[in-house]
């Protein structure tokens, strides 16, 4: 086989599998499909802080609060949430840049070590992330030659220069940068800012990962060229049964790009399920308070959006410092009810793979009817 | 709408100053902004937005030079707000001299900042910023007056006054944009120019923010120059949008005709970059290629690259912006597709249905019930 064969457009999806020592099964056939990748199961991060005085309270940020969630080869999970939500935080303690404080992370069913070395590098071999900012996450001093380079000795993929050129030429090919010739030279700042992030998902590509961590990949991009990038992904999810982790806080582009959608809040998983169900049919008050700010051109009118109560849930995230007890959203909630300030509401399951963490729908498992008016386009017609 | 302009814009151009030559961020800009109108103006980064305004507020600095055009401000006559019929004359912006410049900002014309982090002076109270625009712009205001003021004007934008004693790190950021809002409206301006206002904050608390200020602005009347790159979020405040691409504004539009019938297929590519939240999930494409360097504009139409329906005269001849549709002369497009006299080539079924055999996804039935708001809106 062929070194190249991986890079190739039309390569099968499971060519650059049955390269790689590590993976002894070729979960490629539809039966080991369903069998997670990677997992993450009721992981908490706190983050500690300076002790106010010497015998002053241990404190600390509760980043993430009992966050479980699994990724599949070849299907994307988008993970939404407000800024100070904790998704940054998930995928970084999945990519094993941070310890957890509690829970496990399961790789092919293993649970991982969280000690760094040569145990850590291995795991980057099949779990590689890509940063939101292209400005940044590449080193100004050195060519996208360099860049691409690295990963592939690194990770004993190239063991001549001449290999090497190809790859990097072959890499830089998947993402779009034609002629290869033209950039392998340059610098990072000699790019435009999507040139850039396609050099990011090249390097990260490089590794010939199993698992795409993928934090905020486009926020820093144009809007016309966020598309090309986001499609870029999925093209590449499809060719590599990738299993992709997609951070955002755009719930609209979770819809155009994820199989499933979770929902953050303060820290805390509020809902997900298929990306289509939770953002039609949201059941969450913060999900839906959430689809209700999004831009949305249909809804012009301010009108439309102040019928719903939900506009009294104004304000902002609670400090993770000190969060409000139970349900994190209570606060700011125009449905809490007295148990919503005791208890973190448990999941409900909803049918569909869709759940909800809310005691709105704790009792039956759905309301008899919908408290707050969907914005469904017959509601406009009256 | 009737016609009272409060600023005119006649082709503006900046260009900057640089080692290899000018770059012409601002390429004959024109356009009105009538009395209590946000006017959007949205582009790409790059695109000259930002310069554009700056230039009208007169905020640029060398290397930035305005090489030609006009700025005129009419300012309100009489009615509310203190002493402001002492001057209905127009002023010729870019003449001012630094003096009436002092006058003319922030009591005609004020800036909301990107960045409120940045905009606030972490080192003094929201309180005492304030003041120091009342205190330099309203010498005779005594020290009760200007706090009486300072505390009537967080509360119009919704925090309470006690929060006047506070430092901008106490504030969230919501509110820090909020702080920042107020103190635009101290001197209650004619024209309020914002720069991308939310694009730091969150959905929740940027729908907090719009909401404030149309509210605002129904109340006060001011005007609102809105700058942004996120067209969905423009389409929804703005009466007027205005795409910019390369320094020229290559279509404007009110809200609707933009949204319905975008002539520009920078335009409609711009439409279609954003995922819906409702409708039928389709595969979208977005606009191939990237925004062009302004160092090397590529000739003609600076679009054509990019353009899927480039024909011959895009590459040699500059579009200026026409109205197409005689019944709609107030939408104005810069493409040689609508301009007959360029002999664009014959599009089967014509531009409109070529441009939709793009992944059409607006739902067929809101599209037809906006329609009918769309002709009731209308002049």
């Amino acid at each position: 086989m062929s070194i190249l064969q991986p890079f190739t457009k039309s390569g099968k999806p499971t060519s650059n599998k049955a390269m790689q020592p590590g993976t002894s099964t070729t979960a490629s056939k539809d039966g080991v499909q369903d069998r997670p990748l990677l997992e993450a199961e009721h992981v908490r991060k706190e983050f500690p802080l300076k002790r106010a005085g010497f015998f002053g309270p241990r404190r600390g940020v509760k980043a993430v609060e009992d966050v479980s969630l699994s990724l599949r080869p070849g299907r994307s999970l988008a993970v939404v949430g407000e800024s100070g939500s904790g998704k940054t935080t998930v995928a970084r303690l999945l990519a094993q840049l941070y310890p957890t404080s509690a829970g496990k992370i399961r790789f092919r069913g293993n649970p991982i070590k969280g000690k760094g070395g040569k145990a850590a590098r291995e795991y980057r071999r099949h779990v590689q992330l890509i940063f939101q900012d292209p400005f940044s996450s590449l080193n100004p001093m050195h060519t996208i030659r360099y860049h691409l380079s690295r990963p592939l000795r690194l990770y004993g993929h190239a063991h001549s220069a001449a290999e090497e050129e190809q790859q990097v030429k072959a890499l830089l090919e998947r993402v779009n940068l034609v002629p290869a010739e033209q950039f392998i030279e340059k610098y990072p700042h000699q790019l435009s800012g999507g040139q850039r992030q396609r050099v990011a998902i090249a390097r990260a590509l490089a590794a010939r990962p199993e698992v795409l961590l993928a934090d905020e990949p486009v926020s820093m991009l144009d809007v016309s060229i966020r598309l090309d990038v986001l499609n870029l992904l999925l093209r590449l999810k499809e060719e590599d049964r990738l299993a992709l982790l997609y951070i955002t806080h755009d719930i609209a582009s979770a819809r155009y790009f994820a199989d499933e959608t979770l929902v953050m809040y303060a820290g805390q998983m509020v809902e997900g399920g298929p990306s289509e169900e939770v953002i039609q049919e949201p059941k969450h008050p913060y999900t839906q308070l959430l689809l209700l700010s999004a831009p949305d051109p249909e809804k012009t009118e301010e009108g439309q959006r102040s019928a719903s109560p939900l506009l009294a849930a104004r304000g902002e995230p609670p400090s993770l410092i000190n969060p409000p007890k139970g349900c994190r959203f209570h606060p700011r909630c125009p449905f809490a009810m007295p148990v919503c300030r005791e208890q973190v509401p448990g999941r409900t399951e909803l049918g569909n793979g869709h759940w909800t963490h809310c005691f709105l729908y704790q009792q039956t498992g759905k309301l008899s009817s919908p408290v707050i008016p969907q914005d469904t386009p017959e509601s406009k017609d009256e | 709408m009737t016609n009272d302009p409060v600023l005119e814009v006649k082709h503006l151009s900046v260009d900057y100053a640089s080692a290899s030559g000018a770059v012409h961020a601002v390429d004959d800009v024109s356009f009105t902004l009538q009395r209590g109108q946000v006017f959007g103006l949205a582009g790409e980064s790059g695109s000259g937005k930002s310069t554009l305004a700056y230039a009208v507020a007169r905020l640029l600095r060398p290397p930035a030079i305005v090489t030609q055009g006009e700025v005129w401000m009419y300012p309100r006559s009489g009615g509310k707000g203190q002493d402001k019929d002492e001057n209905v004359a127009p002023v010729d912006v870019l003449q001012l001299s630094p003096e009436k410049l002092r006058a003319f900002r922030w009591r005609r014309l004020s800036i909301v900042f990107q960045s409120a982090m940045n905009a606030l002076n972490p080192v003094l109270s929201v309180g005492a910023q304030i003041a120091d625009v009342l205190r330099t712009h309203e010498p005779g205001m005594s020290r009760s007056a200007r706090q009486e003021r300072a505390e009537e004007l967080l509360r119009l934008v919704g925090i309470a006054p006690d929060r006047l004693s506070s430092y901008p790190h106490e504030l969230s950021g919501g509110m820090r944009q909020r702080a920042v809002i107020a103190i635009a409206l101290a001197l209650n301006p004619d024209i309020i120019i914002m720069d991308e206002p939310t694009t730091a904050l969150d959905v929740v608390v940027q729908r907090e923010i719009l909401a404030e200020i149309k509210t605002l602005r129904e109340r006060l009347g001011f005007s609102v120059i809105f700058i942004t790159h996120d067209l969905s979020l423009l389409l929804e405040i703005a009466d007027r949008v205005a795409i910019m691409y390369a320094g020229r504004l290559v279509e404007t539009a009110t809200q609707t005709q933009l949204y319905h019938q975008p002539h520009h297929p920078y335009t409609y590519g711009l439409l279609h970059s954003f995922p819906m939240l409702h409708g039928p999930r389709r595969e979208m494409t977005g606009i191939p290629g990237t925004p062009p360097d302004l160092r090397a504009l590529p000739s003609g139409c600076a679009f054509h690259p990019r353009c899927k329906f480039a024909f011959g005269a895009c590459q040699s001849t500059l579009p200026t912006l026409l109205a197409p549709c005689p019944d709609s002369p107030e939408h104005k497009v810069a493409c040689h597709l609508h301009d007959a006299s360029q002999q664009p080539p014959k599009l089967p079924g014509g531009l409109s249905s070529a441009l939709d055999q793009q992944p059409e996804i607006i739902d067929s039935q809101p599209q037809k019930e906006l329609a009918n708001e769309h002709s009731s809106t209308l002049y």
